[in-house]
């Protein structure tokens, strides 16, 4: 079926959401040779090909690496984050076991040496529960959530996954025994660019797109993002999908 | 793993960038011919027929997807392996260059070792 797509629709009336993603992918087009330059010189460095380098000159160039990493990390959570907003990036809707799904996501994105001394606790449902999302998608959302918990859980805290059913809804949730976040802050959790202070040496910053990401992500699934918080006990976040029945109606992303 | 030396054209029209890969590809033995437009990446082709090519998407005069298409719309450049040089991961230009018979792609910014194997890869598919 050929159809005048709404993304033709808006592409011909001049959208400034098409405008906005253009902008931001020119942004990223154009930073990505500097940054290879810098990222890519700096590992010649590093490997010594250049010559020899003392150890103080290897710790820098290693701070250089890093954060010419972060730029690319940001660059590209923004071109996510902006194609997902303004509703161009589409997710490619699966049905799809989610404890299966969630399974993976843990395992890959908890391994043993970010795990250190937390207790990592998953409750999933026995019986199959399928619902419709963008594997892709909800794996970026949820891995966001627990990099998050784990990087400002403390070392023998805990963080704990649970998936279910609730109120015609699959929730996942993400709790953690960390720092928690002060109330004011927590209001604005998930737009962009909000930091909170993460557990002090331990993971570093975060981009700032993590949880406006997720939030983009449940959202174009027809679903939410919840935060609820204490202050020195810990967090909850939750990404609430629509179960089978309620799925959005979707286009061919391509 | 490192491939048997050969002649590899790379053509970027951002000449720090050039100079990087040139740098890993003579380290790991190959012979590297540059150029720094599509115009001048045929020429530098014709003239020196490499065994592998790897071409910036957006470059000047022609775009490494015009010089693609001349290459594999001539008999005598058909069979050179091309490795497309990208900017963006998830986008149009890779599928585009896929569609016009390129080989494989590299998403700036790359890894040495990713580098290395792609065009590894590539050498020893030719044979």
């Amino acid at each position: 079926v050929t159809a005048i797509t709404p993304r033709k629709r808006r592409a011909a009336a001049g959208d400034p959401d098409i405008r906005m993603r253009d902008c931001v992918a020119g942004i990223s087009h154009e930073l990505r040779s500097p940054l290879a330059c810098i990222i890519g010189w700096t590992d010649a460095l590093t490997d010594g090909l250049i010559g020899p380098v003392s150890p103080d000159q290897a710790e820098i160039l290693d701070l250089i690496g890093q954060n010419g990493r972060r730029v690319v990390s940001l660059v590209d959570d923004l071109v996510l984050l902006t194609g997902i907003e303004t509703g161009i990036t589409l997710p490619r809707l699966v049905d799809t076991d989610m404890a299966d799904l969630v399974t993976t996501i843990v395992r890959d994105e908890i391994p043993e040496s970010v795990r250190g001394s937390r207790t990592i606790d998953v409750d999933l449902p026995a019986a199959g529960l399928s619902a419709i999302v963008d594997r892709d998608l909800y794996t970026r959302a949820v891995s966001n959530l627990l990099s998050n918990a784990t990087r400002f859980t403390p070392a023998g805290g805990c963080v704990s996954i649970r998936l279910r059913v609730a109120d015609g809804l699959v929730e996942l949730a993400v709790t953690d025994t960390g720092v928690g976040i002060d109330s004011p802050a927590a209001g604005r959790l998930f737009e962009r660019f909000i930091h909170t202070e993460p557990v002090s040496g331990e993971g570093g910053r975060g981009n700032g797109l993590g949880l406006a990401i997720c939030r983009a992500i449940a959202e174009a699934h027809g679903g939410r993002v919840t935060a609820t918080s204490v202050l020195g006990r810990g967090s909850c976040f939750t990404i609430l999908l629509p179960a089978l029945a309620d799925r959005p109606i979707t286009e061919d992303s391509s | 793993m490192t491939a048997t030396p050969r002649t590899i054209l790379v053509a970027d029209d951002e000449p720090h960038l050039l100079r990087l890969v040139k740098f890993r590809l003579e380290r790991d033995g190959h012979t590297v011919v540059v150029a720094s437009d599509g115009e001048a990446a045929l020429d530098r082709i014709r003239e020196t027929r490499p065994d592998l090519c790897v071409l910036d998407v957006m470059m000047p005069r022609k775009t490494g997807l015009d010089v693609l298409r001349e290459m594999r719309a001539d008999e005598s450049l058909r069979h050179i392996r091309v490795i497309m040089l990208t900017a963006r991961a998830q986008d149009s230009d890779v599928e585009t260059g896929f569609g016009l018979g390129a080989d494989d792609y590299i998403t700036k910014p790359f890894s040495p070792q990713e580098l290395r194997v792609r065009v590894t890869t590539q050498l020893d598919q030719r044979g």
